[in-house]
Order: structure tokens, then sequence, then C-alpha cells
């Protein structure tokens, strides 16, 4: 083999390579805004959360640091989630696991395309066609079919722009669309995700916007990885 | 033997019924959800529009919570506590690791029904999953009866 063929074939490996390693997102950063309407029958509800998000999914740590409506943060890491206001640690209670839905987990991991579907065992039905949007429906597994319904997502150059999820009864329970998507590092991110979630008489609006996104960010380990002061501090 | 071939031959009819009507999707038209979604647009732009007011203000001089008069928090009903919604985002599931009650249980009977009971925090959705892991519960109890009857019976058959 010729040096020249020899140093090509190196360069074309390590690009490969680099390409791959590239690929690899793990960090999550943005200002975010979420507006929410809750409502019960007469009663309804709003809310308003200003601040900005980081998640980083190698520790799987996601925290919130608030401005609005108080300045806290929140960190959430395995089933904890710790209050801190003016660097004390004010509250700990336990929730349920981060799952694989997570909006930051499925940007990070580009499955925002498919909604992770595919990897839960949802099958295609069909695929149609409106205008530039296409329209895959998606049938749970089998052996949940009594208690999932079907699910549709719709796609606009390959940029997840809705989903819709059915009850087994047919009734659209869940609706989220998603706007303004900007390319960051070469990851799509949604600027806006709209939700609306009706059941029994419930409802909840709810509009998250994303802005200034950081993807990958080197070093700033401490904003990923915010250590929780100790309760009786 | 002639009986137990005919209980096999009705549950498996019964199973493809099952089957066939839960192959059969409850989407709708591209059409029909497209209309749903523009009308969707229309009426949450209306009505968030006191909230996206509120926002500008907020972020324009920088308030919080406390500094929002009366009567700004209840023309709006606007809360405080944040945790559901902060959760939600995060998409930390309801479920007892992501299972749905009914499995709980279909597969562990009893203990099943007080894991989902007490795992899950006091709201509807507790109560919803608590009556399907019971019925989980008694169908898992159905199954262990009839496979325990064919069982038997192709003993005494045998």
């Amino acid at each position: 083999m010729s040096r020249k063929r020899l140093i090509s074939s190196f360069l074309f490996l390590f690009s490969f390579w680099a390409f791959s390693y590239g690929q690899d997102y793990f960090r999550f950063r943005s200002d975010f805004t979420l507006k929410e309407i809750s409502s019960v029958g007469d009663t309804t509800e709003s809310r308003l959360i200003i601040g900005s998000c980081t998640y980083d999914s190698k520790i799987n740590k996601l925290s919130y640091n608030l401005t609005f409506p108080l300045s806290e943060q929140w960190v959430i890491q395995d089933t904890f989630v710790y209050t801190i206001r003016d660097g004390k640690l004010v509250d700990k209670t336990t929730a349920p696991y981060i799952t694989e839905h997570s909006i930051f987990k499925m940007l990070l991991a580009q499955s925002l395309n498919d909604f992770g579907l595919i990897k839960s065992g949802y099958q295609i039905e069909s695929v149609k066609r409106l205008e530039n949007e296409v329209y895959i429906t998606y049938l749970p597994p089998e052996e949940y079919r009594d208690a999932l319904g079907p699910l549709v997502l719709i796609k606009e150059k390959k940029l997840l722009k809705g989903v819709i999820y059915y009850e087994p009864t047919g009734n659209m329970m869940f609706r989220q669309q998603l706007d303004d998507y900007q390319i960051v590092d070469g990851l799509p991110i949604p600027g806006e995700l709209t939700h609306i979630v009706e059941k029994d008489g419930k409802s909840i609006k709810r509009i998250l916007s994303f802005d200034h996104v950081v993807i990958n960010e080197a070093g700033h380990d401490k904003l990923y990885d915010i250590v929780v002061p100790d309760l009786t501090q | 033997m002639k009986h137990l071939l005919s209980l096999l031959f009705m549950v498996c009819i019964l199973a493809t019924t099952l089957n066939a009507e839960n192959d059969k999707s409850v989407a709708e038209s591209p059409d029909q959800i497209s209309q749903v979604l523009k009308a969707d647009k229309i009426a949450i732009d209306q009505e968030f529009q006191a909230l996206d007011a509120l926002e500008q203000r907020v972020k324009a001089e920088n308030l919080t919570y406390k500094d929002l008069d009366q009567e700004t928090v209840q023309a709006l009903s606007l809360k405080s506590d944040v945790s559901s919604s902060l959760l939600a985002v995060a998409g930390a599931d309801d479920l007892p690791l992501g299972i749905p009650g009914f499995w709980w249980g279909f597969c562990l009977s009893w203990v099943g029904i007080l894991l989902v009971y007490l795992l899950l925090e006091d709201s509807p959705d507790r109560k919803e999953q608590t009556k399907k892991a019971l019925i989980g519960a008694l169908v898992g109890l159905g199954v262990y009866i009839v496979f325990w009857i064919l069982f038997w019976a192709s003993f005494s058959v045998i």
C-alpha cells in the first residue's frame, strides 16, 4: 500500500470516528418559559414559570434555575427532587424517575423524531401524506392495546411537528405541536412546544419555550452537576 | 377429552375476536387532525394572551410572584406551586416504574395492588390505577384457575 493511500485511509477512518463521536449529545442548557392553564370543571388555574435549565444525560441530572415565581433551584436526580433557596436545601421529596420520554432525554438522544416509540415496542400501522406533512399512525404492542391507544406523529421535512395520542376508546386525549425549530450543533431543537391534555372533564394546556440553547457545553461542570447542600446546613 | 378440546377451541375464538377488535385503529384522518390542531393554535393564542403579557412584564421588570399585586394574581388565578408542572416537563412518569396498574395487579396480585396504592400520590390517577391493579389481579386469578382446571382435566383424561 502506498503511503498516500495509507494516509487517505487513516484520514477517512479518523473523520468517521470524529463524526460518530460528534453525534454523542449529552448536555442541554437553555433559558425556558413554561405557561400553563389547567381546568377542572369551572375551576381554572394558571402558572407561569421562568428560568433556565440544565440536563446532563450521563449523570441523568436535571436542574431548573427559576427566577419566577420564586428565585430557587430545583435539582432532579434518581427519584429525588431537591429544592434549594438562597444556597440552602429547603425541601427534599421523592419523585418518579425521569423516564425515556423526558423532553430533554429525547432531544439529546434524537429520538424525538419517532418520539421513542419504536424503542417502546410500538408498530407503524399507516403512513399518510397531507400537503408537506406526513402522518404516521403507530399502534401499541398487542398486549397493551386494552390500556393504550394509537399515536399519530406528524412530520414535516423529517422534523417532528405534532403528536396525537388517542385512548383505546377513540378519545383524542393528548396533542402536542412543536414549532420554531433551530439547529444547534447539528441537533434540531423546537423553540416552542404546545401541548393539550383533555380527560374526564379536566384539561391542561401548556406552552414550553426554549431560548439560548447550548448543546454539549464543555466545562462548566458545576452548572450541570449542582452540588446539593445538606438539609441541616 | 372432547369437552377439553371444545373449551380450548372457544378460548381460541375469544382470543382471536379480541385481537381483531384491538387491531382496529381509532385514529382519525390527517384532514381531521389538521383541523383540530389549527383550531388549537387559535384557541391557545387567545387563551394565553394574559399570561403572555404577564411574562413580558415579569421579564422586563425582573419580578417574582411576591411582587405581583393581588388583583393580577386573582384575575389570572395564578398559582405559585410549580412542582407538578416541572415534573411533567421532566418526563417523570406518574406510573410506578412506568408500568400500568393492570400489570402490577396481574403479576403480583394483592401485593401489586398495594404497591400501586402506596407508590402513587393521592390523586384521581391513584384511584384509577389501583382499580386497574384490582382488575389485573382478578384477571390473573382467573387465568390461574383456568390453567389449573385445564391442567388437572388433562391429567384425568390421560
